[in-house]
């Protein structure tokens, strides 16, 4: 059962004070992070260490911006998926501080059926292949749901910048693995 | 759907993935120092694939280790932690030869045993309080003040968190020093200042805040004692692009002032250690450089003047010195080669480095003085007779035990003035007595 709000902030808190603590927190949420991070920059380990990196600095540092309204580690990958974006657009920093956090709950536990397993490796590899603001853009579309303007927003482009971006992205990806638009 | 489809092909790559233990552990480290939460954990595996050993080391786990000064770390390293059982009766050390030997790294005498020499307050030949720095096992570092008796109290017993880099002014009125607050989640480190008793703690970097002021550490009074000079970590883009400087506190006004000469990212140097020289014209400091994967690859001595004007380098990168201290005639600077801190970041090499060096302040007349053994954190006396250092314990029942020694100017007349059965002890610096 989800703990209230302040009873979230409050274990978290507790967790940044106490060694063990947090031992038992950063073990929980190393690994979901990394791994939140790791297929949507294309399997590319150096980035998603750095962003893992990020993630957590900025946690730590700014753990008061948690409001409890979501479990740590979906505060964590919301984090996360900013760095990301912050990662491969063109622009500074500065405009997303302007952004809103959209705290989507996390499914630590992905249900794939076995088939998409076996081809959890193709389709990290295809997406290597695309640049780096086509991938994002894909993932935050397609794989976090976000809204073709909130995605603008994140990537500080136009929408309609953005809906280009897309179409490209999606007809590259299509292009290397055509089986995720196969019904 | 296409869309749909597309969605759950995508899926399939929020994974299980596990990051490399090896990045996870030192995350977990440089998160923990970040916090301030002190000595870490067991690890725990974290399972996944395959270990990968790559140790990549960020900026940030060097300069928190750099502030923190893992004194634990060290003593680990030096050969398995001392425990609290009683050490051997006190090992001390026959007169050296009384001229320091030239610039060459030679064979330096060894301190030998001689039970005819008693540690005592007294040969300091002052009375002034001798505060270090305690290194103790568990990482929690405070003052403190040796007793007549070579035992030791806590300077400031009343309050928490870690007390590091002590420095009288010149009157020995006051004391500054860096305090990382552990009640604070950011945990970070500001200069305290207090009084010579230890009962008035009150913060100097009242001024140093987030976003743009990251820590404050390392702090040493002018001459005068009008101003101080310290070390400051600042982000004035972000906290992602830390700068590591030099600046100066000028104590009546609060005006700071920060000398970009000595500005470095801490992704590739970090600055600590300034001492004023004696006319209070330059500004000597260390510089732990930064190699590209993060680790520290060699530390140097600078120069630069009060007016943050000529700043220059001191010491040749070889020599791999650090923690420069001033003669009171200003005619030389005491250096550690391989200092504590250094060391630590360093520790592929291992300690066998550490020694205590003099040059001139154009960079003339390199002198190692004649003391063996992994010494370090040395300063001078307040008469400037003598010299205060830590010497490590390398065998015996105690390895990495660091005790205080002293020694006369020329590098003569090695003794201890700490009891192995008190508490380990790096820094100590004595109070002037006008």
């Amino acid at each position: 059962m989800a703990a209230p709000g302040k009873d979230r902030r409050l274990e978290l808190a507790k967790a940044f004070g106490d060694p063990a603590a947090f031992r038992a927190w950063y073990d929980d949420a190393v690994g979901r992070v990394y791994g939140y991070l790791y297929g949507r920059c294309g399997g590319d380990i150096e980035v998603a260490e750095e962003i893992t990196q990020q993630t957590f600095m900025q946690a730590i540092r700014h753990w008061q911006a948690f409001d409890g309204r979501s479990d740590s580690v979906t505060w964590l990958c919301s984090i996360a998926r900013h760095k990301l974006a912050d990662h491969y657009r063109e622009q500074g920093r500065e405009r997303r501080r302007h952004l809103q956090l959209m705290v989507r709950e996390i499914e630590p536990e992905v249900s794939s059926p076995d088939e998409a397993i076996d081809d959890r490796d193709a389709i990290i590899t295809a997406l290597r292949q695309l640049p780096d603001i086509e991938r994002t853009a894909l993932v935050l579309r397609y794989l976090d749901d976000l809204s073709v303007k909130e995605v603008a927003a994140l990537l500080n482009r136009s929408v309609d910048g953005t809906d280009a971006l897309l179409r490209r992205a999606k007809e590259r990806f299509r292009s290397l693995y055509p089986e995720a638009f196969d019904d | 759907m296409t869309d749909e489809r597309l969605r759950r092909s995508l899926r399939v790559v929020d994974s299980r993935e596990q990051p490399d233990l090896q990045f996870a552990e030192h995350l977990h480290d440089r998160l923990v120092a970040e916090l301030g939460l002190g000595p870490t954990p067991k690890p725990q595996p974290l399972g996944g694939p395959s270990i990968r050993r790559r140790g990549r080391v960020g900026w940030l786990a060097v300069a928190a280790v750099l502030a923190l000064g893992l004194f634990g770390l060290l003593l680990s390293q030096l050969g398995g932690a001392p425990d609290r059982s009683p050490p051997p009766p006190i090992q001390t050390t026959s007169a050296a030869p009384s001229a320091a030997v030239a610039a060459t790294p030679s064979a330096a005498p060894t301190p030998e045993p001689s039970p005819s020499l008693i540690a005592s307050l007294d040969a300091l030949g002052t009375d002034g309080l001798v505060i270090f720095e305690d290194g103790s096992l568990n990482g929690d570092q405070r003052l403190h003040v040796l007793q007549p008796d070579l035992s030791s109290r806590d300077f400031i017993p009343d309050q928490p968190g870690l007390q590091r880099r002590a420095a009288w002014n010149p009157d020995g009125s006051r004391i500054a020093y860096g305090l990382t607050d552990l009640t604070d989640i950011r945990g970070r480190t500001l200069i305290w200042e207090t009084d010579a008793e230890g009962s008035d703690p009150h913060p100097l970097s009242e001024d140093c805040d987030r976003p743009v002021c990251l820590e404050e550490n390392d702090p040493a009074y002018s001459p005068d004692g009008s101003r101080l000079v310290f070390v400051r970590t600042r982000a004035a883009n972000g906290d992602d692009s830390p700068q590591s400087l030099v600046a100066i506190r000028n104590l009546e006004s609060g005006e700071v002032t920060e000398l970009e000469a000595t500005s470095r990212a801490v992704s590739e140097g970090v600055n600590y250690h300034p001492r004023w020289s004696p006319d209070g014209d330059t500004i000597a400091y260390g510089v732990a450089a930064m190699g590209g994967d993060g680790a520290a690859v060699g530390t140097t001595v600078r120069l630069v003047g009060a007016d943050g004007e000529n700043d220059r380098q001191l010491t040749d990168p070889g020599l791999e010195a650090g923690d420069p201290e001033w003669a009171p005639d200003g005619s030389k600077l005491l250096v550690s080669t391989e200092p504590i801190r250094y060391w630590y970041s360093q520790n592929r090499r291992g300690p066998d480095r550490m020694h205590l060096y003099t040059v001139r302040p154009d960079g003339s007349d390199v002198r190692q003085l004649p003391v063996d053994g992994l010494v370090g954190g040395a300063t001078w006396t307040s008469s400037g007779n003598q010299i205060l250092f830590t010497y490590v314990v390398a065998e015996g029942a105690n390895p990495g035990l660091p005790i205080l020694y002293a020694m006369d100017a020329d590098g003569s007349n090695i003794r201890p003035v700490s009891a192995v059965y008190g508490r380990p002890g790096w820094y100590a610096v004595q109070q002037p007595v006008p």
